[in-house]
């Protein structure tokens, strides 16, 4: 070994445990560079095609009166629009027996093995479960501190508290995870939330254009001139929401959540790699 | 006659920007030749450092030319300096600079494994030789901390002479020791000139004639005293 070798191996020595922490600092921030990198990579290819799978809508209309079956025959006939469906949310409440109380999101569907719109995949239990019963999103079943066959008490803005089964959990790839937004998504059909004495009318049009799906002005164009069809149709548009076409509607939270993770990580290899330089002794 | 080991000429040095403008060297001109042994003399801030700053090529001329052994060194890149350092100059420090997990005959090794002097073999042999003519042959395997601060200024000039240069610079080597080690290490300077290298010391002792064949006395960065020795060193 030459003299400079023996001065950097002597110089390791005499300083073990920093040299040991250095080493631990750089294996650990590597690690997350790797593992953001390659969470980045993943997230960026399989969200994205995860969203576009679930058929997205490429607009929601609003409308004053209900989406009946008639007029969603109708609109599904409409030459600029490939497909369409209706439903409806419901904001409510999952009670717990200490009496703590956290926010829910009902999505209300006619039936939720036929949507054609914003489909959401069976994950565990029964699919798509009898009525009377509710699925629950997969990331929010820790939420409800209850399992698969278990009943959560769920306080609806007009029935109030209602005890409901939860028959099994889905994957829908449009929504946020739960624990992020610290809200539980519910999926149930209309005859659940009728027999539970909730009243509800589908007067949420969703629909898929045909042409230039990706384009929003082409969407937004295609919706100004369906609202005069619909209203000689008697039902008009009080709201339309046009969302970022074929993008994950938290598509930009996620990248710059593991931008700024990657940030931190390779900072901290940064700051590793200048403790390892300024340790050795020159 | 051959031309001086050393030339400065009309060497200037500044610091700081033109609005608070500093000068530490003002207009140097200067020959110092082979084998002599120069004592450089002054208050602080008079433009000792600066002056060995500049010879050692740590730093460059505002303005000036500095020779040395035939090489304009104020021309170098600073890569270039590095490799010429390394060849030509050893450096002698107040304060020893002893890498403290080697021990003294790794610590004169170390100089010759960066420039690549001698072969391998060669090298401790000479660290030895070294170590043996300043004395402390029996220190060559002990680490710098367990000698006392004479025996650390001697390794550290036995590593200054480790790649054979032929400039000595010593930067007030005599700073950190007691004052009969300090008049030792003098004189071991001093006698380095016999051997044919030329020594720059700068030093804060007063009688330096009779130790150095010259000595340079600088004040607000200009030569106020150049005298030669009317004594033989004494061998």
């Amino acid at each position: 070994m030459t003299t400079r070798w023996t001065k950097v191996w002597r110089d390791l020595r005499a300083a073990e445990g920093r040299i040991a922490m250095i080493v631990a600092a750089l294996a650990v921030s590597l690690s997350a560079v790797v593992t953001m990198l390659t969470a980045f990579a993943i997230l960026r290819r399989e969200v994205p095609h995860s969203y576009i799978a679930s058929n997205p809508a490429s607009a929601q209309l609003y409308l004053d009166t209900e989406v009946t079956d008639s007029l969603l025959a109708a609109v599904r006939t409409h030459p600029s629009i490939l497909e369409a469906d209706r439903g409806t949310t419901i904001s409510a409440r999952l009670r717990f027996a200490s009496g703590e109380r956290i926010p829910m999101l009902l999505f209300v569907v006619p039936d939720l093995a036929t949507l054609r719109i914003g489909t959401v995949h069976p994950e565990t239990g029964q699919w798509p479960g009898p009525d009377g019963t509710i699925l629950i999103e997969r990331s929010a079943i820790a939420l409800t501190r209850a399992a698969v066959g278990g009943r959560i008490d769920v306080e609806f803005p007009t029935a109030g508290r209602r005890s409901i089964a939860i028959a099994g959990t889905v994957h829908d790839p449009g929504v946020a995870p739960a624990w992020q937004e610290q809200s539980v998504y519910g999926y149930v059909t209309a005859r659940t939330l009728t027999a539970l004495g909730e009243p509800m009318t589908f007067r949420q049009l969703k629909l898929v254009v045909r042409d230039q799906a990706a384009d929003e002005h082409a969407i937004d164009s295609t919706m100004r001139a369906l609202a005069p069809w619909l209203a000689a149709r008697n039902a008009h548009v009080i709201d339309a929401r046009v969302p970022p076409p074929r993008r994950h509607p938290h598509q930009s939270q996620m990248n710059a959540v593991i931008t700024m993770l990657l940030a931190f990580s390779l900072l901290g290899l940064l700051l590793g790699a200048n403790l390892l330089t300024s340790s050795a002794n020159c | 006659m051959a031309a001086p080991f050393i030339q400065l000429r009309g060497v200037s040095k500044h610091y700081g920007t033109t609005g608070r403008r500093f000068t530490a060297l003002h207009d140097l001109t200067l020959d110092i030749g082979r084998s002599e042994s120069v004592a450089v003399v002054g208050r602080s801030g008079s433009g000792k450092t600066t002056l060995i700053n500049l010879l050692t090529g740590i730093d460059t001329p505002s303005s000036g030319e500095i020779t040395i052994g035939g090489q304009r060194i104020d021309r170098m890149s600073q890569e270039q300096l590095a490799q010429w350092r390394g060849r030509n100059v050893g450096i002698v420090f107040q304060f020893f600079q002893l890498l403290p997990t080697l021990s003294v005959a790794e610590n004169i090794m170390l100089p010759m494994d960066f420039c690549n002097t001698f072969p391998v073999a060669q090298r401790r042999p000479r660290a030895m030789s070294l170590l043996e003519r300043l004395g402390i042959a029996e220190q060559a395997d002990k680490v710098p901390a367990d000698l006392s601060g004479g025996q650390q200024q001697r390794a550290a000039i036995a590593r200054a002479l480790a790649n054979d240069p032929p400039l000595l610079v010593a930067d007030e080597p005599t700073g950190n020791l007691d004052s009969v080690t300090a008049r030792d290490v003098i004189t071991l300077l001093a006698r380095l000139a016999d051997s044919g290298k030329t020594v720059l010391t700068v030093t804060h002792e007063t009688q330096t004639e009779e130790t150095f064949t010259r000595t340079i006395a600088l004040a607000d960065g200009a030569v106020v005293r150049d005298s030669r020795a009317r004594i033989a060193v004494p061998t």
